[in-house]
This record gives C-alpha cells, structure tokens and sequence, in this order.
C-alpha cells in the first residue's frame, strides 16, 4: 500500500515536473470559530488576528500550502488532538493548553522552542514578563502564549449593591457573609455560577482564593514538584474551608450550582436576579455583544482581601492558558521546520497581537495598537487592573490529573457532600501518583 | 446432524457469512486485539510503553470510582429494562386494541425521541430539569406544589433516577419497533380465534403476544444491557457525572481516563472490565429469559 | 367505568406522544429567539420572532456540505449493514455449523465495549490501510459496528418464522439463493424495516468516529459540524438550534414520509397462516 502511494505520487511529481522543494504545506490544528474565512462569521479577535498574520504569512511565502483544521469546542478537540497524538499523527503547528504540557513533553508530542525563541529576539521581546510560565518544563518552553486571561474577575451589578447599601464590592472576605444575607433579605442572591462542567468553582474562584491563603511561592512549589508544597498543608485545605463556608451561606449562591453549564449560570446576573458573577475576562466581550443596555451599572473587582492569608490581597489568577506549539513532525527537514516555525511566529507575533487587541482580546504580548476599539468593560476592566497582578490559574498551570479530581471534589464540596480535608487528601494523592 | 433438506452447500453458507466476519473482525476485533495488549501497558500514548502484566486490572479491582460507576450503571439498566422494554410492550399491545384512537400518530410519534442524537436529548432535559424556570417545576408551581420544586440535577441521592427519566423516555419508541416487528410475525388467526373465545385485550397481550414474542423480548433485554451499560452521552450532557461524581458512568470513566487524564492502558483495562460486566449481565438474564436458540437447539437435540 | 378507563389511556398515550414531539417543537421555536431572550427565559414562546439564525446558519456555516456527506455516509452504510445482516442473520439463525456458538458470542461482544476503548487502535489500523480522511472512511466503522445489532435482530426474527417455508421451496426445487431472497426476504421485511430506521438514526448522529477519522472541514458530517456552533466560553444556543433544525428537517421529513409506509409495511408484512 505505501509502496504503491509512493510510486503514485513519484509519477504524479514527475509529471507535474514542478519544483518540489518549494512546495510544502504546513499542517495546523487549532481551537477556532473560524469556520469560513470567506463569511463574515463572528469571529473572535484572537482569530481576527491569526487570520490576518496568517494572510501575511502566505503573501511572503509564495507555493507554501497552510492546511487548517479548526475545532471551535474545547472538549472536541481535545479528542481529537489526543488520539492524533496517540496516533503520533501530530500537526506540525497546534494548539497547546498549559495543564497538557507535563503530557505532551513526557511523550515526547512537542518540540523543545527555546533556541527557536532565542533566535529571534525581536519576536521573544513582545512577551510580557511570566508568559512563558506555564509552557516551560525544567527551562526549556515549548508553547508560545496566545490569549492571556484573568480567569476570576468579579462582574457586579452596581446598581443593585448600591440599593443593599454597598457603594463598591466588599473588599474584605468576611463581608460577604454579610452581603449574603442582605441580598437573600430582599429576595436576590450574591452571586451565581454555573459549575456543571466543574472548572470555573476551580479555575475562577479557588485558583484565586488558594493564592490569597497559600501565596503564590506554593503554588510554585506545586507546579515545580520540588516536593516542599503539598495540597494537605493546612493554608490550601483553609482555602477550600473558605469556599465552602461560602458556598453554603445562605443566599451566597443559587441552589442548583452544580447543574447549570457557564452560560446558564450567567442567567440570574443577567436578569438582574444576582448582585455578582465571578468570570473570566472572556465574559468582557459577550457582554459588550449582547447586552449594550447593562453597561453603566456594570462594575469589575478582584475578589476580596482573606485576613492571616500568605497571599497578597490585589490579585486575581490569570495569564495564558494556551499556547501554539510545534510537534516532531515539523522536525522532518530544516526547510519544513522554517516553515512550520514561522507559521508559528505569525500566529503569535506583532501582527497577530494588534490585531487581537484592537478587537479586545487581552494578549500575553505587548505591542502598539489602536485603543479606538476598545468597549466601555473592557476600558473598566483595564483601569481596575493596573494596579493589580496576577497569580498562577490552577488548570493552566497544574497537570490534568490533578486538576480533574480537584474539579469533581469542588463540586461535592460545594454541596457539602465532601470536607476540605479529604478533598485535599485526594488531590495529594494524584498529585504524588504522577510524580 | 441430521441431513437437512435446507442447508446449503458450505462453500455457499461461508461465501454469505464471511465478507460480514471480515469486516466485522477488522472493525471491531483487531482494535479489540489491539486494545487488550494496550491494557497490559502503562501508556500515556506516546512512543514509551511499559510493561506491567496484570497490573492495571489489579488497580481496576480497587478503583472506587468504576465500582460506584458500575452501581450507577446497573441502576439505570434495571429501570431502564422495565421502563423501556415494560413500556413498549405496554405500548405495543395498547396500540393492538380497538378502543385506543390516533394509532398511526402514536406509532410514528413515539420514535421521534430516537431521532434525536443523545446529546440533544441531554440538553433539552437540563432545560426541562433547571430548577429556576424548567419544565416540571414550572409545571408544579403552576398547580401549587411550590414545595415539591427541586434542583433535580443537583441532589446526589436521587441523581441516577433522575438522569434515568431521560434515557427511557428516549428509547420507548425504539423497543416499542422492534417489539411491533417481533407482533407482526405472530399469525393473525391466533388473536382472530381468541377473540372468539372472549379473551380481552389483556388476557391477549399477556397469554398469546408475551409467550410468542419472547425471543423478541430476550433480544430487547440483550440490547437494553449492552445499550446501558455502554451509556455515555446522556450522562456526559445532563450532568457531566456530577455532582462530584454521583452520577458517573463507567464509559465516562473510561473516556476521561482516556481522553483527560492520558492512562491510555488503564483506560483500555477498564474498557474490558466494563465488556466482562456486561457480557455476566447477559449471560444472568439469559438464565432468566429462555433464549430463543437455545429452545431450538433443544428441539433439534 | 369501563370507558372511562378507555378515556384515561387515550389521553396517557396522548400524552406521552406530546412529551415525544415536544423537544422538537422547543428546539424549533426557541431556534427563532435571539440569544438575549432565550437567556432571560429558555422555555417561553418567542415574544420577538427572528430569522437571524437561519440566516446566519446558512451562510456562515458549511451545514449544506455536512448534510450531503451525513446522507452519502449513512445511506451507503445502511444499504450494507441491512443487507450483510439480513444474509447472516439468516444463516446464523438456520444452520449449523462449526463455531457458530463461539462466533454469535464473539459478534455479541462487539457491542459491549465502550466505543471509546477503540477509537485510538482502530484510527491507527485505517490510517495505516490508507483510509482515513477520504469520503467513504465512515462506511468502514459504521458497518463493522453495526453488524451485530442487525445480525442479532434478524437473527432473532428469523427463528420465528416457521421452517416449513423454506422446506417446501426445497421440496419445489428452489435453490438456496432463490429462496432466501424470494420467499424469506419479503418475511423478514418488518425486522428489516425496523434495522434501516434504527441504523439510519444511529449513523446519521454518530459523533466519535466521525470526529477522529475525518480532519477536513468539507468531509464533515453533521454531529461534528454542529459543534461549530459551541465556542470555547460561550454558547449561542438559539443559532445552535436552528443549526439543529436545518439538520433535522429532511430527516423528520424522510421519516414521515417512510414511516408510514414502513410501518404498515411492518403489519402487512404479517405472517398470514
């Protein structure tokens, strides 16, 4: 069978009797709504701006073919991204999630990108400060950021807090509890969340509250496996107690957290039913889509300061989950992986990112772009954040393994259905299994 | 064996059954193969494969997560073996008596749920479920049962009962054709001479159709096991086996095993277990249900 | 009394088939709600009726092109299934032969492995043949699959039927292959009937399969088409519906259309003494 392909294409090739060598296709995976780049499907800006470095790309690389495969759905495309692994049928360019790294590099699936970025200083240099962090194993990186996220933003309803007698969000944890029982007074709740598919109790709310307890060396230590951090030391298990005490005040939350998919969950903030949301900045750009008549009561905050935590208290989890990456495929020859390599480039590079940002994505990269664009949450939201920093978001920093019985714990755990302490035992468990 | 004036020349038979095998071993029974030596490596998927024997099946034995799975999973067989086959039977005969009206869009109607992908059915029932402005509580609002409005997807207790209302509503209708096939081979007179006898429309379900449809039934029951047992998508769009994992099935075990937590062997092992289980569960009911062949092989004997 | 227990089952068939036909009927009209409405209420009727999904689905997404390959894939792999099954089934369910116990069993264990466990090994075994990504790769998984159900289906509803059909043709000096396509074709018909409609919605959703075999975008089937619909934080479920709808229609149709048929076919079909 392969003899006979080989001998077709030969024949092919010779009749053709084009130069190869300046053929090639680069082959690219990746999450995108971009279905069909000649509609004017909504697209996100983060694809804007890879559709637009990508143009360029092929108008200075003439006879170079960019096969794109695109998935729009996370839980899709890991399907298939992990069979075609298993497969060892990598693309050359794709799309690389923080919490597969351990993964991926083990196996031996992506390519070792620290020389590659070394050469090109100019192209490394537009990266902010900790951008490469959650792509980087033992020094050596092997994912370039893409979008970077505050995972757990606080969206409230001014308007409604101001008539429970709050001028802003509570700055002090303990407050809430409070805050908890006024809105449920007159008949509202504090927050809402939909955790039906268990991340965001763990990527928007517990990867900040552990920061503010544990601080964010052990959380590092974590990551690094160096052995000194466990998730039974008492300031993580603290973390979660916190939660629950939350969780389970009346009027905190809605009662049916566990069922609700993200955007269900949005509902009652929406309606105007909840006072709060805690969300990731992606929210920012669906609001400013659909719901132009909410903005002036719309305000952001970080979640509030914990009293005795090691953690400091104007932070929020964030920076980039993702990452474009190249696999051992693209090692085939040195000009395939030129071409690879500069797909990679263009995806994550100057023109990719201003693009990204006019349209109101907040990237890993800094570069020059026009704010003319920029919504009314998002100039809210890029105000509030200046005088804060981010600290490592959980799933994108930590091994899947871990995050997974972490993400089902935080479910059991908000009905009460488990304690801190033996949610905490378990995550140490597969923490120590995969080490 | 008696010469039987019927059978055909062997080359013959092989002729119409092997292409089948073929395509069905290479199908089904290579990756089978294949999938079975997986299960005695730890592999994460990449180029390094372990050794390790037995040992993933050992781990199986003592993973409290696929126990609790395989009890979620026998849950819903059982219900689903007297809510789906009962009522489709139920339904068949019902649609077998005079004084029942719209037959015909009965019969059309009631399969329209199979139509659907499994996914959407999920859907739709979270829709109906939600606590805040679904369906039932809605429903039990409106009539002033305010207090009997539940966050059904949430409570872990009733979970498997609730995710199971889904899964057999789905699947009447599918059972309900296969059963009105098995009834159409039934010769006409039987029903004609009982009637005359002055047998109800109950007595005949119960003393001609259930006893002469019975090998239809045990192919219902073979297939509602294996179907169950094998569930995935339901569960994956109602609850995602949540809360925590009180409504985790073994496939969604297995698939985040697989495709999550990258235990590709493990995975593999499990997939066995979950074949050993269900193969028990059929092999037990066939003891229950006379099967079919078996009563013929009997005859022939 | 008596009628107004026959009352009380009218109206309880009545309303199962409304519970039948009202999901489609949801997902029907709540595909013309704008995502802001079906946010503040999911289940309500439409206040505002728009168009704006339709119009979006069909031009910006591929779904003409997913729906010809859905219906190339699955009618190819229906044909096959029916007619493998319906020769084996019969052969199965009739005649002795060595292994025929070990092979039944061995066919029934293909449908009790999750079809997860064997998505990895089967991918690398089609990748290897040469198979993958092409317009009939799907024709390969589906029928394999598919097999023992319409094996065992037929199986079952041939050894219902009296032997005395096939002696007689014997006797009339029918051959093998006359027979089983002249006499004992037109009696399997009911079971047939009912393996095309299960195959056919069996393989028009399949999702996994169509996901891990197929990388480009315009051999796509509908089940992964329509997750284009989803994006990574955010759905727009009333644009997924109507994806859902457009999807949904020419199948409902069909199904009307051959249902009837089918099914009188089903009862006709019977066994006349």
């Amino acid at each position: 069978m392969k003899k006979l392909a080989t001998l077709l294409a030969l024949l092919l090739i010779m009749s053709l009797a084009v130069p190869v060598l300046a053929e090639d296709t680069v082959t690219v995976m990746h999450l995108t709504n971009l279905q069909n780049p000649a509609s004017d499907a909504p697209m996100s800006a983060q694809n804007m701006g890879e559709l637009a470095a990508l143009q360029e790309f092929l108008a200075a690389n003439p006879g170079v073919t960019v096969k794109e495969e695109g998935y729009s759905d996370q839980s899709t495309y890991q399907q298939k991204i992990y069979t075609m692994a298993a497969g060892g049928d990598l693309p050359d360019v794709f799309y690389l999630k923080g919490s597969w790294v351990s993964e991926f590099v083990n196996n031996g699936w992506a390519v070792d990108l620290t020389s590659l970025l070394e050469e090109n200083p100019e192209w490394k240099a537009i990266f902010n400060p900790g951008a490469f962090d959650n792509f980087t194993r033992d020094g050596a990186i092997y994912g370039v950021p893409t979008q970077s996220m505050v995972t757990s933003v606080v969206f409230y309803n001014a308007a409604l807090f101001r008539e429970m007698g709050y001028d802003s969000f509570p700055t002090d944890w303990e407050e809430l509890y409070e805050a908890a029982a006024k809105f449920k007074e007159n008949g509202y709740l504090l927050f809402t969340m939909g955790n039906k598919a268990n991340w965001p109790a763990e990527s928007c709310w517990l990867s900040t509250i552990g920061d503010r307890l544990t601080g964010t060396d052990w959380t590092n230590s974590i990551i690094s496996k160096d052995g000194t951090a466990k998730f039974t030391d008492p300031e993580f298990v603290s973390a979660l107690e916190y939660f629950q005490q939350l969780a389970l005040t009346p009027g905190a939350f809605n009662i049916d957290i566990n069922s609700l998919d993200e955007s269900q969950g949005r509902e009652a903030f929406l309606n105007g039913k909840a006072g709060a949301i805690v969300d990731g900045s992606w929210m920012i750009s669906t609001l400013e889509q659909t719901r132009p008549e909410f903005f002036d009561d719309l305000e952001v905050a970080i979640l509030p300061a914990i009293e005795g935590g090691k953690g400091a208290p104007n932070t929020a989890s964030g920076g980039p989950a993702w990452s474009y990456a190249l696999s051992s495929k693209a090692l085939s020859s040195p000009e395939h992986f030129a071409l690879a390599a500069g797909v990679l480039q263009a995806f994550t590079g100057e023109t990719s990112n201003r693009v990204a940002l006019e349209n109101g994505e907040i990237m890993s990269a800094t570069v020059e772009f026009d704010k003319s664009k920029t919504g009314p949450i998002l100039a809210k939201f890029l105000e509030m954040m200046k005088d804060k920093s981010t600290v490592p978001i959980y799933d994108a920093a930590m091994d899947s393994v871990v995050i997974e019985t972490m993400n089902v714990g935080l479910q059991e755990l908000l009905i009460n259905a488990k304690t801190p302490q033996a949610l905490a035992e378990e995550i140490q468990f597969q923490y120590e299994m995969g080490n | 064996m008696q010469k039987d004036v019927i059978q055909p020349k062997s080359w013959v038979l092989g002729a119409c059954i092997l292409p089948g095998i073929a395509w069905y071993v290479y199908v089904v029974i290579l990756p089978m193969i294949t999938a079975m030596r997986n299960s005695l490596y730890n592999w994460s998927g990449g180029p390094k494969m372990t050794y390790i024997g037995f040992k993933n099946y050992q781990f199986l034995m003592r993973d409290s997560i696929f126990w609790q799975a395989f009890r979620n999973n026998l849950t819903i067989t059982l219900l689903s073996l007297i809510g789906q086959i009962g009522f489709a039977f139920i339904l068949s005969s019902l649609l077998a008596m005079r004084f029942v009206r719209l037959k015909r869009l009965h019969r059309t109607v009631a399969y329209f749920p199979s139509t659907v992908s499994a996914v959407v059915v999920g859907y739709v029932w979270s829709v109906i479920f939600n606590y805040d402005s679904g369906l039932l509580n809605s429903l039990l609002r409106a009539v002033g049962l305010e207090s009997w409005a539940s966050p059904w997807l949430d409570i872990p207790s009733s979970i498997m009962y609730v995710v199971s209302i889904p899964i057999i509503w789905q699947y009447i209708g599918y059972y309900m054709i296969i059963i009105l096939a098995g009834i159409s081979s039934i010769d006409q007179e039987v029903y004609d001479m009982a009637e005359i006898d002055g047998a109800n429309g109950v007595q005949r379900a119960l003393k001609i159709t259930l006893p002469l449809i019975k090998g239809t039934l045990g192919v219902c029951v073979m297939l509602c096991i294996s179907g169950n047992m094998r569930i995935f998508d339901h569960i994956y769009s109602l609850t995602g086996g949540g809360p925590g994992n009180s409504s985790i099935v073994m496939a969604m075990h297995a698939y985040k095993t697989t495709f999550i937590k990258s235990q590709f062997g493990y995975a593999s092992a499990m997939s066995f277990g979950i074949m050993v289980l269900s193969l028990s569960l059929i092999m037990f009911s066939r003891v229950l249900i006379q099967q079919p062949w078996r009563k013929e092989a009997a005859i022939d004997a | 009394m008596r009628r107004l227990g026959r009352l009380l089952v009218n109206l309880l068939l009545i309303g199962f088939s409304i519970s039948c036909v009202f999901p489609i009927f949801w997902v029907l009209y709540s595909s013309f709600k704008s995502q802001a409405e079906f946010t503040i209420s999911s289940m309500a009727l439409p206040k505002v009726w728009t168009m704006a999904n339709y119009v979006s689905v069909v031009t910006q997404s591929q779904m003409g092109t997913y729906m010809l390959n859905s219906f190339r894939t699955t009618l190819m792999s229906v044909s096959l299934i029916v007619t493998i099954s319906f020769v084996m089934g019969y052969c199965f369910s009739r005649f002795r032969f060595r292994g025929r116990n070990l092979l039944y069993t061995v066919i029934l264990m293909g449908m009790l492995l999750p079809v997860h466990a064997l998505l990895v090994p089967l991918y690398i075994q089609i990748r290897d043949a040469g198979l993958l990504d092409k317009w009939y790769t799907l024709v390969v998984p589906y029928v394999g699959f598919g097999l023992p159900m319409g094996v065992i289906l037929t199986e079952g509803f041939v050894s219902s039927i009296p032997r005395t059909f096939e002696e007689a043709a014997a006797i009339d000096g029918s051959g093998f292959l006359r027979t089983t396509f002249t006499i004992i074709l037109p009696l399997t018909m009911p079971i047939l009937a009912t393996l095309i409609i299960i195959m056919f919605f069996g393989n028009w959703n399949e999702f996994s399969f169509s996901l891990v075999l197929i990388n480009r975008d315009e051999l796509r089937t509908v089940p992964v088409g329509l997750t284009m619909f989803r994006s990574m934080y955010r759905v727009d479920y009333p644009r997924l519906m109507a994806g859902m709808m457009v999807a949904l229609m020419p199948v409902i149709v069909l199904y009307f259309l051959f249902s009837d048929r089918i099914i009188q076919g089903m009862m006709a079909g019977a066994i006349k003494g």
